[in-house]
């Protein structure tokens, strides 16, 4: 082969599927419009704390069936173990843990929580935090990318949260459908946000 | 005669709130103004299998001398009574509600959870600020709720002072108002998901 068109060649086998996959990308994270689902399920992630307590707070309004509880601490899974199906991960480090350790702790959570979420994907999954559930919402939107599922991802930041986001919200808020805060200050600060006023 | 509660946080023990209201100052300060029975729900730090806030708890309770120079009766485990006041306390219950809508004032931590709950209920609520905690959000909730009327917020070192006391006399009898807060329905979140579903 002539060598100008081996270069052409390479450009092009390099370039095309970088390029679709940044089409693909942004189709996704900007134009993936709602669907109308017929098998609704609706999954909410419950991390920790006071995450889980509001969490518990938000839904306990809402007059729509949950399917799954996707638990990552003891305390949430027995909170809602009677409500529905509850889904366990593993957490990726306990508190003083060393981090030589954590490495494959934090790896062994990726893996379950992959192969769990591959075979229970929701059309909604509820996320507020704490930073258990950045990975749980870049798992999913992994296999949006892929085409494996269509789950709208929906995360409510918490109402502690005035000035700025939590770090768990500032990671998501690329990768959300929708993202809301309770605090008119947070929504004056970011254009993606909504705000309705408190939630709870 | 007044109930009062006081929820110190439930998973972290806020030391320097129970430090104060274990002081028989504070507590002849609350008889002062009329309170007879005080509930303390002081906490349940777990570590090493044992309750830290309890530890913490007990050794403040034995160390200040409360039950002799209160002259309380112990009727059981953290059960105390003399002529005037009442004091039951415990370390964390799962039916926080009932203790607060059998009080007539709640000092709470800054924690959400606790607020909500208050408010809700539409209890007069003073909340004190735990500036030993890493991200001050306790902080920054506490004083929106303030500037939105709903509450007080009060830093640990103002509870020792005469113009808390003189607050929680003109809350406890009604010559503060707080405005009412009003719980949200569901219908705004219901709808987002909704509309997310395509319907």
């Amino acid at each position: 082969m002539h060598y100008e068109n081996l270069i052409s060649f390479l450009v092009t086998i390099v370039t095309v599927p970088i390029f679709l996959i940044l089409i693909r990308l942004v189709y996704i994270l900007y134009g993936d419009p709602p669907r109308r689902v017929e098998n609704v399920s609706i999954s909410v992630f419950l991390g920790s704390g006071g995450h889980t307590g509001e969490m518990l707070a938000l839904i306990s309004k809402l007059d729509l069936k949950i399917s799954t509880y996707i638990c990552s601490d003891e305390t949430s899974k027995n909170k809602v173990k009677d409500k529905g199906e509850v889904i366990y991960i593993p957490r990726a480090r306990h508190v003083g843990q060393s981090y030589f350790t954590s490495i494959f702790t934090t790896l062994h959570s990726f893996i379950i929580s992959s192969i769990l979420l591959l075979f229970n994907c929701p059309s909604v999954l509820l996320l507020n935090g704490p930073g258990t559930s950045v990975p749980i919402a870049y798992i999913i939107f992994i296999y949006k990318f892929l085409g494996i599922c269509s789950t709208r991802i929906i995360y409510i930041e918490s109402l502690a949260r005035v000035e700025k986001l939590s770090l768990s919200g500032w990671l998501l808020l690329p990768i959300t459908n929708r993202f809301i805060v309770q605090w008119d200050k947070l929504y004056q600060k970011y254009n993606k946000v909504e705000y309705y006023g408190i939630l709870l | 005669m007044f109930t009062i509660l006081i929820t110190t946080g439930a998973t972290i023990t806020f030391k320097l709130l129970i430090d104060i209201i274990t002081d028989v100052d504070f507590i002849e300060n609350l008889i002062k103004l009329q309170v007879s029975k005080l509930y303390i729900q002081y906490g349940n730090e777990i570590n090493n299998g044992k309750n830290k806030s309890k530890q913490y708890f007990d050794n403040l309770i034995e160390s200040k001398q409360l039950v002799k120079i209160l002259q309380l009766n112990q009727i059981e485990n953290y059960h105390y009574l003399n002529s005037k006041i009442e004091i039951i306390a415990f370390p964390f219950s799962s039916n926080i509600n009932s203790y607060i809508k059998e009080s007539d004032l709640i000092i709470s931590h800054g924690g959400t959870g606790s607020i909500l709950d208050c408010l809700k209920l539409q209890k007069k609520l003073i909340v004190v600020i735990n500036d030993q905690l890493m991200d001050n959000h306790q902080y920054e909730i506490a004083n929106e709720f303030e500037i939105l009327q709903y509450c007080k917020k009060y830093e640990i070192i103002q509870l020792k002072t005469k113009e808390f006391f003189e607050d929680m006399d003109k809350l406890l009898n009604d010559k503060i108002k707080y405005k009412q807060f009003h719980e949200s329905d569901g219908v705004i979140l219901k709808s987002i998901i909704l509309e997310e579903l395509g319907k």
